[in-house]
């Protein structure tokens, strides 16, 4: 039996019911030839008509009228700009997540890097050490180390000397004394 | 006239060999006078928009309920799908693929849909209505009819959900949305043969289905 004179398959009726085209010219030609072959294969387009209809039949059936906006919205024609706008935002918020997890790290070792070229700067410049030490030692303004009582303002030289006298000026006291004896 | 543009256009497609895919006088027609008014849409018609809305309008809605099964949902998606039409219809290039275009942007705010859902479900905060059996149909009968409906969706959403997820996506636009085999691959951005194998695995699975069958042959359409 060649395939002209066999009965269609099962498969290959499904086959013809997807596309004929796709069926082999011998079987399409037995096909077109045969009676039997093209009930079965009518048969099974009836059931799937059937379920066409059947689907829109059984549908339901919009309820709202479709309401389209009065005029095309600004952005309307850029058609990726609304798309562009959450992942615009979604890509700075990653940045700044990135960037608040690595900056302070960062943060540290340029702090670091900072007194060093401080230090250095302070080095060549006497003047500025002088400042700085000045500062060190004296770390309160003037109205408020009078306050706390550790200016010594009101207390001159001249003062200090009369309470405690130089040793130069106790010698020359000594011998004028010796010289009125 | 839009009934009847309606009429041509979702006979279109048709499956080879069959009344309806003979039918090319009118399937040239239909498509040539949604060419047109896509065309006149994209200018800034707005009259044609509004034409080309009320003439796919029941085509979405009937895709989107059947996949969402819920009326409401479809409503709303609906109104989305065209909105999303509107804004993008100046980039469409090819104006005879509007309708396979059309189902794409359907088929995409489906998925997204689903997504939502999803994330909705997995907090616990989704509201699942199936409302599907309770909405009016196209033939608003008496209850005989409403039960043959109810069991009709029953039997077509547990046989369609055998179906993996490519096989169900290509018997749904087939038989549920009238597609045919090119705008289903222009759909689904496949090549027709493999829309062509998904189509007849799933055919397989229908034609064992005797559930199924014995259901549509004793349809009263």
């Amino acid at each position: 039996m060649t395939s002209q004179n066999t009965h269609l398959s099962e498969e290959q009726i499904i086959c013809a019911v997807v596309d004929e085209q796709d069926l082999p010219a011998a079987v399409q030609h037995h096909l077109s030839a045969c009676p039997m072959c093209q009930d079965k294969k009518q048969q099974f387009d009836r059931a799937l008509n059937t379920l066409e209809e059947m689907t829109e039949a059984f549908s339901p059936l919009p309820q709202r009228k479709i309401r389209l906006p009065d005029h095309q919205p600004f952005f309307g024609k850029i058609t990726w700009f609304p798309v562009r706008i959450p992942a615009f935002a979604a890509g700075l918020a990653l940045f700044l997540l990135t960037l608040s997890i690595w900056y302070p790290g960062n943060l540290e070792v340029s702090k670091e890097k900072m007194r060093a070229q401080v230090l250095r700067e302070a080095e060549l410049s006497p003047p500025l050490m002088k400042e700085i030490n000045a500062l060190e030692e004296y770390t309160l303004p003037d109205l408020c180390q009078e306050i706390s009582g550790e200016s010594y303002g009101y207390f001159t030289n001249e003062f200090m000397d009369f309470v405690v006298p130089p040793e130069e000026s106790r010698i020359d006291a000594v011998r004028s004394d010796h010289s009125r004896a | 006239m839009a009934m009847n543009l309606r009429y041509s256009i979702c006979n279109s497609p048709g499956k080879p060999g069959t009344e309806k895919g003979q039918d090319s006088g009118l399937m040239t027609n239909g498509e040539n006078l949604v060419s047109s008014l896509v065309e006149s849409a994209k200018a800034g018609n707005r009259n044609d928009l509004e034409q080309l809305v009320n003439l796919f309008h029941k085509d979405i809605f009937r895709m989107v309920c059947c996949r969402t099964r819920s009326q409401m949902d479809a409503e709303d998606l609906t109104q989305e799908i065209f909105i999303q039409m509107m804004k993008s219809l100046p980039g469409l290039r090819d104006v005879r693929r509007f309708r396979s275009w059309l189902f794409r942007i359907a088929l995409n705010r489906v998925r997204d849909f689903y997504r939502k859902k999803n994330i909705l479900e997995f907090f616990g905060t989704s509201a699942d209505v199936d409302d599907a059996c309770r909405v009016p149909s196209e033939k608003r009968d008496g209850p005989l009819e409403k039960v043959a409906q109810k069991e009709f969706w029953q039997q077509f959403h547990q046989f369609s959900d055998t179906l993996s997820r490519w096989e169900k996506e290509v018997f749904l636009l087939r038989f549920a949305d009238h597609l045919g085999i090119r705008e289903i691959a222009e759909t689904l951005e496949k090549n027709e043969s493999t829309v062509k194998t998904h189509l007849y695995r799933a055919l397989k699975k229908f034609r064992n289905n005797t559930e199924f069958h014995r259901l549509l042959k004793g349809g009263t359409l």
